[in-house]
C-alpha cells in the first residue's frame, strides 16, 4: 500500500523547492508532485527509509544542476508560447472578418492626418499610450497574489511591454515639423502599432484565463 | 537517461508516443512508464523531462490540466490535435530513418 505523505510533508516539499530557486507556483506545483510521488514509491519499497533521505536521493535524480535548468527552460518555453499566441492573434487582423476593421482603422488614421495634421495625431497617440500605461499599472497594483506564476516575458510583467510599438512611434513627435513621409505610410505604421497592442491585450487575456483555470490558488 | 545524443533527441518522441497510448499522463508517471517498458534499461533524467514537456506545450503539441490527487494538485499532459498529427509524422520519420540506417549499416541486406 502506498504510504501517502502528510500535508506537513507536502508543505516541507514546497519550502524545499523554493529554497532551490523555484520561485513560480506553476513549477512548484509540478515539481512538488514529482518529488512526492517518487518519495512515496521509494518508501514503499524501503519501509525504513526516512522522508529526508528519500528526498535527498530523489533530488539527486535531477542531476547536478538540480531545478535550475528546469526553471530556465520553463521561462523560455512560456515566452515562446506567448510569442506564438501573439502572432496568431496578430495574424487574425489580416484575415476576414477582422481585415475590414484593420483597413477601417488605417483609413481613419489617414483621414485624421489629412484633417488635423501629423502633430495632432501624434499627441492623441501619446494620450492613448498614457491611458493604457496607467491602466496597466493599475492592473498590476491590483493583482498582488502571494503565488507568482512564470512570467511571459524575460523581464517579468513590464507595463511598457504592452504599449511598445505606439510608444516608440511617439518619438516621431520630436520630428513632427519636418516629417516628409507620405501620410498613408504613417497611417499604416500607427495602425500596425495599435493592432499589435490589441494582439498583446488578447494574448494577456488568454493567458490570465488559462492561469485562472489551472492555478486558481495563485489568484486567491 | 543514456547520455548519447541519440537518446536525447528522442525524448520528445518518447513523450509523444506515450501520450498517444495513454491519453494523459503526469511527469513522474512518464519516467516510470519508460523504465517499465524498457525493463529498467532506459532511465529518463527528470532534469531533461520537464523542459521537454514544457517545450512541447509551448509548441502547441500538448495541453495541460490540473487535478487534485490525494493531498496535492497534479499536472496532467495530453496531446492536442496538432500533437496527434505531429506524433504520426515524427514516428514515420523515425521509421524511415531506421530503415535507411539499416540499409547503410547492413549492406548485405541490400544485396539480397
Amino acid at each position: 500500500m502506498t504510504k501517502e505523505l502528510t500535508p506537513a510533508q507536502i508543505d516541507e516539499l514546497y519550502a524545499f523547492v523554493k529554497r532551490k530557486g523555484v520561485d513560480y507556483y506553476d513549477l512548484q506545483l509540478e515539481l512538488v508532485d514529482h518529488l512526492a510521488s517518487e518519495i512515496e514509491q521509494k518508501r514503499e519499497q524501503h519501509p525504513g527509509l526516512t522522508f529526508e533521505r528519500a528526498l535527498e536521493s530523489v533530488y539527486a535524480g535531477f542531476g547536478i544542476f538540480g531545478f535550475t535548468e528546469v526553471v530556465e527552460k520553463a521561462h523560455v518555453a512560456v515566452a515562446r508560447r506567448s510569442n506564438k499566441l501573439w502572432w496568431s492573434f496578430f495574424k487574425q487582423f489580416w484575415k476576414l472578418p477582422r481585415l475590414f476593421f484593420t483597413i477601417a482603422l488605417i483609413g481613419f488614421i489617414w483621414g485624421c492626418f489629412l484633417e488635423f495634421g501629423v502633430r495632432s495625431v501624434i499627441i492623441v497617440n501619446g494620450i492613448l499610450v498614457m491611458i493604457r500605461l496607467i491602466h496597466k499599472l493599475y492592473e498590476l497594483s491590483q493583482k498582488r497574489s502571494k503565488r507568482k506564476l512564470t512570467p511571459r516575458t524575460p523581464y517579468g510583467d513590464s507595463p511598457v511591454e504592452v504599449v511598445q510599438s505606439p510608444f516608440i512611434l511617439q518619438y516621431l513627435y520630436f520630428f513632427s515639423e519636418n516629417i516628409t513621409l507620405p501620410h498613408g505610410l504613417l497611417a499604416v505604421a500607427f495602425g500596425l502599432a495599435w493592432v499589435s497592442v490589441w494582439a498583446s491585450f488578447e494574448t494577456e487575456a488568454y493567458f490570465i484565463k488559462e492561469q485562472k483555470r489551472l492555478y486558481p490558488q495563485a489568484f486567491a | 537517461m543514456n547520455n548519447s545524443q541519440l537518446y536525447k533527441g528522442s525524448l520528445s518522441l518518447i513523450i509523444l508516443k506515450l501520450l498517444e497510448e495513454n491519453k494523459r499522463m503526469y511527469g513522474y508517471e512518464i519516467t516510470q512508464k519508460v523504465k517499465e517498458q524498457t525493463n529498467g534499461e532506459l532511465v529518463i533524467n527528470e532534469g531533461a523531462l520537464y523542459p521537454s514537456l514544457h517545450k512541447l506545450e509551448a509548441e502547441g503539441l500538448l495541453t495541460v490540466s490540473i487535478e487534485h490527487v490525494g493531498n496535492r494538485p497534479r499536472k496532467y499532459y495530453a496531446l492536442t490535435e496538432k500533437g496527434e498529427a505531429e506524433t504520426v509524422n515524427r514516428l514515420e520519420e523515425l521509421t524511415d530513418f531506421v530503415k535507411h540506417m539499416q540499409l547503410l549499416l547492413n549492406p548485405k541486406l541490400s544485396l539480397g
